[in-house]
């Protein structure tokens, strides 16, 4: 094995990972070549710095800063919440137009009797049932309208997710393909970045619809 | 854990999920030393590790409904935090996009030269300062060889656990280990010739049998 090789194995051997064979051929060629004797104490140096290594005490006031930075999130999510329960389903929404529906259809088809006897009254009375219909069809279709955007949200968060992770593969490749053969502008992939595509899911989607 | 703790940290889970102010407020005050820590190791400074927290317990509040009650929720977080700090990681690290492969690049070697820590070569380079040292260099380091070594070296990740979560080979994880390791290696060993040559040989290191 040449020194590249060893060098390979450096961290396994400084670890004490390696299988007894390769374990004895590493230590061997360690003690016979310098270069790679100086390069196991520097990495056994290393090593030992990162077991000294210590994190900062956090800024006092960061569970403010935590709080502070949340709290629109929060109340954007205790908002969403409470319209949620209040809110009909989309299935009670569409079940309760179907019935409109119906009710219509049947007045339509079977008027009653004494509409033909008096023209005026079933006039009034066609015209009453009619703007009823009208205001409980806009009423329903708010709901559903308001049903279907959080459907579509639900729908898109899942697809910015399948988004990012596509976006994440492509940079891969590219930077791949930028290490092995320079840096060459035609060769990108032309899609958009995770930046322009689609940021991390926040709040202000739910605010917008 | 016990099975108690674990209900009662579902329901501190729910309650967040649900925009529950005063719960939420108990869940940053327990965790968000935790997330410190985290973000501190991924960023190597206060202020971006400041920034970083904040982000992640943002981040949090929408990750909730990915959190199953069954399941411990400081690991479950600890997940989610790790995730996102490697996913910053790798954003911060393309904009700031400096690619050395194989060979040790000239400019990564004038980075750790400049480096601001332990600049002043008659104090002696304690411990901290070496450590503090290669913390920095880290992120000069191709992205993919400084997440490695933050992962193994200051999260303490076991190399199956790296690989679940880099989506990479055992094999691929060890060896970005080692040559990430081994680019700091050079680096700390070149850093400690300059300073032999500022200081002659008489610099503490050099009792510890360290190469001038």
């Amino acid at each position: 094995m040449n020194c590249r090789r060893h060098q390979e194995l450096l961290s396994d051997y400084l670890e004490e990972t390696l299988p007894p064979p390769l374990r004895r051929e590493v230590e061997n060629h360690v003690r016979t070549c310098e270069q790679c004797r100086n390069l196991a104490e520097s990495l056994n140096e290393v090593l030992s710095l990162f077991g000294s290594f210590q994190t900062p005490e956090p800024p006092s006031n960061l569970t403010e800063l935590i709080l502070e930075r949340t709290r629109p999130a929060l109340r954007a999510i205790r908002e969403a919440s409470a319209d949620l329960e209040t809110e009909p389903s989309l299935w009670r929404s569409f079940g309760s137009g179907l019935a409109a529906a119906a009710v219509l259809a049947m007045v339509l088809l079977f008027r009653p009797p004494e509409f033909l006897a008096g023209w005026s009254r079933g006039v009034s009375q066609t015209a009453h049932q009619g703007y009823s219909l009208g205001v409980r069809t806009y009423h329903r279709t708010a709901r559903w309208i308001e049903d279907l955007n959080v459907l579509r949200m639900t729908v898109g968060v899942a697809f910015e997710n399948r988004l990012d992770r596509l976006n994440e593969r492509l940079r891969d490749l590219e930077e791949l393909r930028r290490r092995s053969g320079g840096d060459d502008e035609s060769s990108r992939s032309g899609l958009p970045t995770q930046s322009e595509v689609a940021g991390p899911v926040t709040f202000e989607t739910r605010s917008l619809s | 854990m016990s099975e108690a703790s674990i209900r009662e940290d579902g329901e501190l889970a729910r309650r967040c999920s649900g925009g529950d102010e005063e719960a939420w407020r108990v869940l940053v005050g327990r965790f968000q030393k935790k997330v410190w820590h985290v973000a501190y190791q991924f960023t190597g400074r206060a202020d971006e590790a400041e920034e970083l927290t904040q982000e992640i317990f943002l981040h949090l509040l929408s990750a909730f409904r990915t959190f199953d009650a069954s399941g411990s929720l400081p690991a479950w977080l600890q997940r989610v935090a790790r995730n996102y700090a490697i996913d910053h990681y790798r954003k911060r690290r393309r904009e700031r996009s400096m690619v050395v492969d194989g060979e040790e690049s000239e400019e990564l070697v004038a980075v750790a030269r400049d480096t601001t820590v332990g600049n002043d070569p008659h104090r002696a380079l304690e411990e901290k300062d070496l450590a503090a040292f290669l913390r920095q260099v880290i992120d000069r380091l191709p992205s993919e060889l400084g997440q490695a070594v933050i992962l193994r070296d200051l999260q303490g990740m076991s190399y199956e656990e790296m690989a679940t979560i880099l989506e990479i080979p055992l094999g691929t994880v060890k060896s970005r280990i080692n040559r990430g390791r081994l680019e700091l290696a050079k680096l700390l060993k070149r850093r400690r010739a300059e300073w032999s040559a500022v200081l002659g040989e008489t610099g503490p290191w050099n009792k510890k049998g360290g190469e001038a």
